[in-house]
């Protein structure tokens, strides 16, 4: 079997050299990086199977669950917290960007081994059960990945969703969906439009581009479009 | 301080420690136990002082840089000095204060510098001379360390494979994201510059 790539962020050079003397003895191949800018740079070129992360990296602005919200805008890697950190505040900060796990230093080799580990292949499951969205069309329910989808468009009591091979019409309202497609993905330009992050060629402030197709920005959904093309000219 | 500050550097604290103790398995075939074990002290020393010399009356993060390298580099000195022959340790330091995130990694290049002055530089020598010198260029804001003794000298970047020493130096400039020179014109002469 192919070894696992596993990237290790942590500023600590001793700590950061013990931790990877453990994941090599237990079979796994290993990046390293000491902050936020050097882990960006590094996953423009490397696709590792798993990021562990220290929630403290030195005295860069930039923390691990700054950095954790950036990899799953940007990348779909599993990542785990490795951190000193236990206070409740912290905690909930990290949790919320839905790590595979959060274990606290000084850690048990096991503890660290089995997580990595469980990590990997529950993300493996994850990738064979790609996210789809569950539509009603002509009385047959219809499974579509939502990795397929361009845009959707609100018609009237309708949704209309753009794929690259057809356009579905499903009697959706736009809040519904938006709130089973996944918000890495998606985004809401405009009251009557969702586009797919991925699909989109051009912007400008007043439209983007999917597929040919203009599809207008408004001004009370343009915030949530700017933070996520700041953070793409950042880092691609 | 916050106690769950408090808590956070405490479970660091035995992290390094457990990390030097795994680390330090890798020199066993090299070197003998008591070295082993004066090796792991004076690390842990390091940082035993430097919470000790952390301003936390004040609650910032500074540690008085002056006074944590001139007693840590004494410690280290006086753990190998046998006082068959006379040991001349000079220290000078030009910055206060300095982050915490700062002083952990100095703290540690000094242990492994002087522990490696004190077992190999004055073998051939009836005096030994040890300098360390810390500043700042207050144009630049970089900072300088500078050390030297008058042994012997070695070739710091052909990797010697005892004790670890010069890997986890390099390791801890690289943590500083500092810059390294080093010569043997006379004695032994490293200068690190960080900002």
């Amino acid at each position: 079997m192919d070894k696992k790539n596993i990237l290790l962020v942590e500023d600590d050079f001793l700590n950061r050299r013990y931790t990877k003397k453990i994941l090599i003895e237990n079979g796994y191949n290993v990046l390293e990086s000491k902050n936020a800018i050097e882990t960006m740079a590094l996953l423009k070129t490397h696709t590792p199977d798993l990021i562990i992360l220290d929630i403290h990296l030195g005295e860069t602005d930039k923390n691990g669950i700054n950095l954790a919200q950036n990899i799953k805008e940007l990348f779909n890697i599993p990542f785990l917290f490795l951190t000193a950190y236990s206070a409740t505040d912290v905690v909930e900060k990290a949790i919320a960007t839905l790590p595979q796990s959060y274990i606290t230093k000084p850690f048990k080799n096991i503890d660290l081994i089995t997580a990595v580990e469980l990590a990997i292949r529950q993300s493996n499951n994850q990738e064979k059960r790609k996210p789809v969205v569950l539509i009603k069309e002509g009385g047959f329910n219809i499974e579509l990945l939502v990795d397929e989808i361009d845009y959707i468009e609100s018609d009237g009591n309708y949704l209309l969703i753009y794929t690259q091979e057809k356009v579905y019409k499903s009697r959706f309202t736009i809040k519904q969906i938006l709130e089973t497609l996944p918000a890495a993905t998606f985004v809401q330009t405009h009251r009557a439009y969702i586009v797919n992050k991925n699909r989109i060629e051009k912007y400008s402030t007043k439209n983007v581009i999917v597929n040919n197709k203009e599809i207008p920005v408004s001004k009370n959904y343009i915030d949530d479009i700017k933070v996520f093309e700041k953070m793409r000219n950042l880092y691609t | 301080m916050l106690l769950s500050e408090l808590q956070h550097r405490v479970k660091n604290n035995l992290q390094h420690v457990i990390s030097i103790l795994e680390i330090q398995k890798e020199s066993v075939d090299f070197n003998n136990i008591d070295e082993l074990i004066r090796g792991n002290q004076n690390r842990i020393h390091s940082m035993a002082l430097l919470h000790k010399k952390l301003n936390i009356s004040e609650n910032v993060n500074e540690v008085d840089l002056p006074k944590y390298i001139s007693e840590l580099s004494e410690l280290v000195k006086d753990s190998y000095d046998n006082h068959t022959k006379k040991i001349q340790l000079n220290v000078k330091c030009e910055i206060d204060k300095i982050a915490l995130e700062k002083a952990l990694p100095i703290g540690l290049i000094i242990v492994e510098l002087v522990s490696n002055s004190m077992k190999y530089a004055f073998l051939s020598r009836s005096i030994g001379i040890i300098n360390i010198l810390l500043s700042t260029n207050h144009d630049t804001t970089e900072n300088t360390f500078y050390y030297t003794d008058n042994g012997e000298g070695f070739d710091f970047n052909a990797i010697v494979n005892k004790g670890l020493g010069i890997e986890i130096i390099k390791g801890l400039i690289s943590q500083l994201d500092g810059k390294y020179e080093t010569s043997n014109s006379k004695g032994f002469e490293f200068m690190i510059y960080f900002k």
